[in-house]
């Protein structure tokens, strides 16, 4: 028999969107998804299918296309035990009272409407991943991510959109999201000015403050480009190229943000959920999976991120600064002055680590009281600046006290566009 | 619901479904699949107690091939076949997408029968004329149908020669990507579409380093004091101690840049024997190795045919799609068909019509033909984007821009080939009338909101009129608004650029394949950093 593995993917998801308090449309999906990779004589063959097919029929008609292969060793799932990971959380996730909720956000938040518009999304996905192999031994994992947004319009503004929010929690609590929209809505309407200069800066909006900003970072420490010197920090390992503040890790474990990964792609289990990449400002790891591993003679890492279409890449998790001390509130009340980004898009950096970032919606904070909203800027650094030299701190926990990472407070350069 | 009623539909239906050994690609006759010949004297269903319904029957087939360091790490294809389901009753939409294509037939009557257990809603739509069976499909052999998966391997192949040939290279990676996409849509009020469209393309990227020599310290916030590193353990790992910081501060330096060239084709063979394009733009990204880093600030801006697209996409493209209207009704008054928004030579367009791009959507997802919308004309707003619903809504008429992603997705107001008409002036003029500034060649990507960005990936500096050196720019950015009256010159020349990678997103939607496209166009200010 040949050697092979399946991965299969089961989607279920509800989703509700409503427009200024008012449902507008319901939906229910179903995905299944299968990815097989069939192993023969030093290569590795790819099939996939997205659509409802047995796993038996599947395999039985992937025929091997030769030229087609990925010269690979046979690996088998790195470890075996036949697991089925179950988010407790999900037992507690009634559908028909998550709707409920849903009505009751929405009738809290009419105070608003007056002088905003919002659009809402509401969704619950059940994701179910189950690898398994020519002898059927299987790893499983079943979770639940529930996400819910809300775009933001001031009345009258000939924007498409003036704001944003976004959360990730199986738990809907109007209370917790009115007191978020708070923050963002409430000095909407005062403005203040700022002239251009060096400002402290949070980026209070989570996919912000992760994705962005530590994208050289991640391109880096992956272990082909590392070694290959193609990564900015390339031959950098074991060097404090940060402040000593600055810890950096890849998790594979946050369920409430829908990070849940309990085995990779290949069926490596970690023994530890957080993979340290930069510890105390030293660049501590880069990440493989088994195919890089073995050109490179490291270990993996339990980065072979796979989905049903592909074969296992070495790729992050989620990647998360580690917590501070001092709360968001407290260092933000020590700052004579804070420029607090709440919506941006759009910023980049220059292939030496030059970044820049227009923001369209930010905030003045001194000593901790938001006194009005800025007009457009630009926020303009260099990577190792914004977590070396000019980091101030980093916080306990984040602007919206939500499950994301901790609030990064950094000296930036602040253009007036 | 009478499934008795509903055969007639699922008849047509059951004529998209392809079991695996279907979906080879050999076997991909597209002939074989037409739903046009259905039985013409079966009754034709309208009424089914709703107010409105439609599906679509979505098969796909994917194709990617990956080559890193000349070692293939990726070839597959992807078949997929899903349905869409929209239901609207009762002044709501209910939605279904999956991919149990054998169950539609009681997915739509559960579908329907929630629609009646909910309290009703305040949506208004009313259903759509029919309008004539529309039917396009790709002949035998055209395309990429027909095209084994080692054909595929073998081209991508083809082109490793290239990296032979380029200086300073630290690493390299091609990417085959082709997509062949084929719909059938149904709707109560009696549309029929079938079509299927199909693309690819190639793109090389490239990692480009060389050391060079500083004469004084630029330690860029580097923390001083520990150093160097022995590698070992898991993951290539580090236990800390001795760097020297000051190996920037002192001496060498490498200088990088990273570079990508695609192209793109809706025919396979127009993929072939291509190499010299890529060389020849190689040999140009060594120039941008050691460029320099612009200083902050405002100043002129002239953007090529394909920096002009994605400026049009992303700040005036997105601004135009009448869904984004829908929330807040008062903004209308702010967007008003008739309004100044832009130099008197200054008209845009959307249009699905142009064949042989990656904007090509003959029909958008509710049965609407493609068209040629002008959004602005000669600097006056003179339409928007619209679905069937935000048509009735603003009593305009639907445009063809219904679409979504694939069929997991409801559709949504999207653009499709989106690009600025000519102006009469040459490049050399548009260059001399801006003096000095920068030239963005390339991007790196771009996004919109009421500040629009755009990340450069090759730009230069214009002195004295002309094209001067290599500089490198994080992004460019300015006020949607502001920029549209600071267009002080456009080319007489336009490009419509299409990709096969990435696309456009909005929402959870991403990417969706578009075109943009224009002339050079010179922009008075923009902020630059």
């Amino acid at each position: 028999m040949k050697k092979y593995d399946l991965l299969t993917e089961i989607e279920k998801i509800k989703s509700i969107k409503t427009r200024n308090g008012k449902i507008t449309s319901l939906k229910n999906s179903f995905f299944k998804k299968m990815g097989l990779r069939k192993f023969v004589d030093g290569y590795g063959y790819s099939f996939s299918y997205f659509g409802d097919i047995l796993a038996d029929d599947f395999v039985k008609n992937s025929e091997i296309v030769l030229d087609a292969g990925i010269p690979i060793d046979f690996m088998p799932l790195a470890e075996f035990q036949s697991n089925s990971f179950v988010c407790k959380s999900t037992q507690t996730l009634n559908f028909e009272k998550w709707e409920e909720s849903i009505q009751a956000i929405e009738k809290v938040l009419e105070p608003y409407r007056e002088r905003f518009s919002l659009e809402g999304s509401y969704s619950v996905n059940q994701k179910t991943k189950i690898l398994n192999d020519e002898n059927k031994n299987s790893l499983q994992s079943t979770h639940l991510v529930s996400t819910h947004w809300y775009s933001i319009k001031r009345n009258g503004s000939p924007t498409i959109g003036d704001g944003y929010f976004w959360n990730a929690t199986l738990n809907l609590t109007p209370e917790y999201t009115v007191e978020c929209l708070k923050k963002i809505l409430d000095g909407y309407d005062t403005k203040v000015t700022l002239p251009p200069g060096d400002y402290p800066v949070l980026f209070a909006q989570h996919h912000d403050a992760e994705e962005s900003l530590f994208e050289k970072i991640k391109s880096s420490l992956v272990a082909n480009n590392y070694y290959e010197n193609a990564g900015l920090f390339s031959g950098k390992l074991g060097t404090a190229y940060f402040d000593e503040r600055f810890n950096l890790v890849d998790s594979n474990m946050n369920p409430s943000l829908g990070v849940f990964a309990p085995f990779d792609g290949e069926g490596f289990i970690r023994s530890h959920s957080h993979f340290p990449l930069i510890e105390k400002g030293i660049i501590k790891n880069v990440i493989a999976d088994q195919r890089l591993a073995k050109k490179y003679k490291i270990q993996p890492t339990g980065n072979g991120i796979r989905d049903f279409k592909s074969s296992p890449k070495a790729a992050f998790n989620r990647v998360e600064v580690l917590p501070g001390e001092k709360s968001t509130e407290q260092i933000l009340k020590s700052l004579p002055q804070c420029v607090v980004v709440m919506m941006s898009w759009g910023g980049d950096f220059t292939d030496i680590g030059d970044y820049s970032r227009p923001v369209e919606f930010s905030y003045l904070f001194e000593f901790g009281e938001c006194v009005g909203r800025l007009a457009p800027i630009t926020v303009q650094s260099n990577i190792n600046k914004m977590f070396g030299c000019e980091l101030i701190e980093i916080s306990s926990d984040n602007f919206f006290k939500s499950g994301a990472s901790p609030s990064v407070f950094m000296n930036m350069n602040v253009l007036i566009n | 619901m009478s499934q008795v009623k509903l055969s007639h539909y699922f008849k047509k239906i059951d004529k998209m479904k392809f079991n695996l050994n279907q979906l080879k690609p050999n076997n991909l006759d597209p002939s074989n699949k037409s739903l046009s010949d259905t039985d013409p004297s079966q009754p034709q269903i309208n009424h089914l107690g709703i107010d409105f319904f439609d599906i679509r029957i979505e098969f796909t087939l994917l194709t990617r091939v990956e080559f890193v360091n000349s070692e293939a790490t990726s070839c597959y294809e992807l078949p997929s076949l899903g349905a869409f389901i929209r239901v609207f009753n009762r002044g709501r939409w209910y939605f279904l997408s999956t991919t149990k294509v054998d169950q539609l037939d009681t997915e739509l009557a559960d579908l329907i029968a929630t629609s009646y257990k909910l309290p009703p809603g305040d949506e208004v739509f009313k259903s759509p004329k029919d309008s004539p069976p529309f039917e396009r499909l790709i002949p035998q052999g055209k395309g990429f149908y027909g095209i084994s998966l080692t054909q595929k391997m073998q081209l991508t192949k083809s082109y490793l020669s290239v990296f032979s040939t380029v200086a300073n290279l630290k690493t390299h990676r091609i990417e085959y990507s082709d997509t062949l996409k084929k719909k059938a849509y149904m709707s109560s009020s009696e549309s029929f579409f079938e079509y299927d469209v199909s693309h690819g393309g190639i793109v090389l990227r490239v990692v480009l380093a060389e050391e060079c020599l500083v004469e004084s310290g630029d330690s860029s916030g580097v923390s001083s004091g520990v150093t160097s590193g022995v590698t070992s353990g898991v993951g290539g790992s580090a236990s800390g101690n001795q760097v020297s910081p000051s190996e920037f501060a002192s001496g060498r330096q490498e200088d990088r840049f990273e570079d990508g060239h695609y192209i793109y084709a809706s025919e396979f063979v127009d993929l072939a024997n291509r190499q010299a394009e890529f060389i020849e733009s190689f040999k140009e990204a060594q120039k941008f190795i050691h460029a320099p880093t612009i200083i902050p600030g405002k100043m002129g801006v002239v953007m090529s045919s394909q920096v002009t697209g994605v400026f049009t996409h992303e700040s005036f493209g997105h601004k135009s799609e009448a869904d984004l209207l829908l929330v807040d009704p008062d903004s209308i008054k702010e967007w008003e068909i008739g309004k100044k928004v832009g130099a008197e030579t200054l008209s845009i367009v959307d249009c699905g019509a142009h064949e042989y791009t990656s904007g090509y959507c003959p029909i958008d997802d509710e049965g609407t033909l493609a068209q040629k919308s002008y959004l602005i004309k000669n600097g006056y707003l003179v339409g928007r984007l619209h679905s069937q619903q935000t048509a009735q809504v603003f009593n305009e008429l639907p445009t063809g821009n219904m679409r979504s992603i694939n069929f997991e997705y409801e559709p949504i107001v999207r653009m499709t080939s989106t690009y600025i008409e000519p102006g009469h002036l040459t490049f050399d003029e548009l260059l001399r009338k801006c003096d000095t500034g920068v030239y963005i060649y390339n991007y790196r990507q771009g996004s919109g909101g009421s500040t629009f960005t755009i990340a450069p990936h090759r730009a230069y500096r214009i002195e004295n009129g002309k094209l001067g050196q290599p500089v490198r720019i994080s992004v460019i950015s300015g006020s949607l608004f502001k920029t549209l009256e600071n267009i002080e010159g456009i080319s007489n020349n336009i490009v419509l650029h299409s990709s096969a990678f990435g696309g456009c997103g909005k929402g959870e939607q991403a990417p969706l394949s578009v075109a943009m496209g224009g002339p050079a166009i010179y922009v008075s200010q923009m902020q630059v950093s």
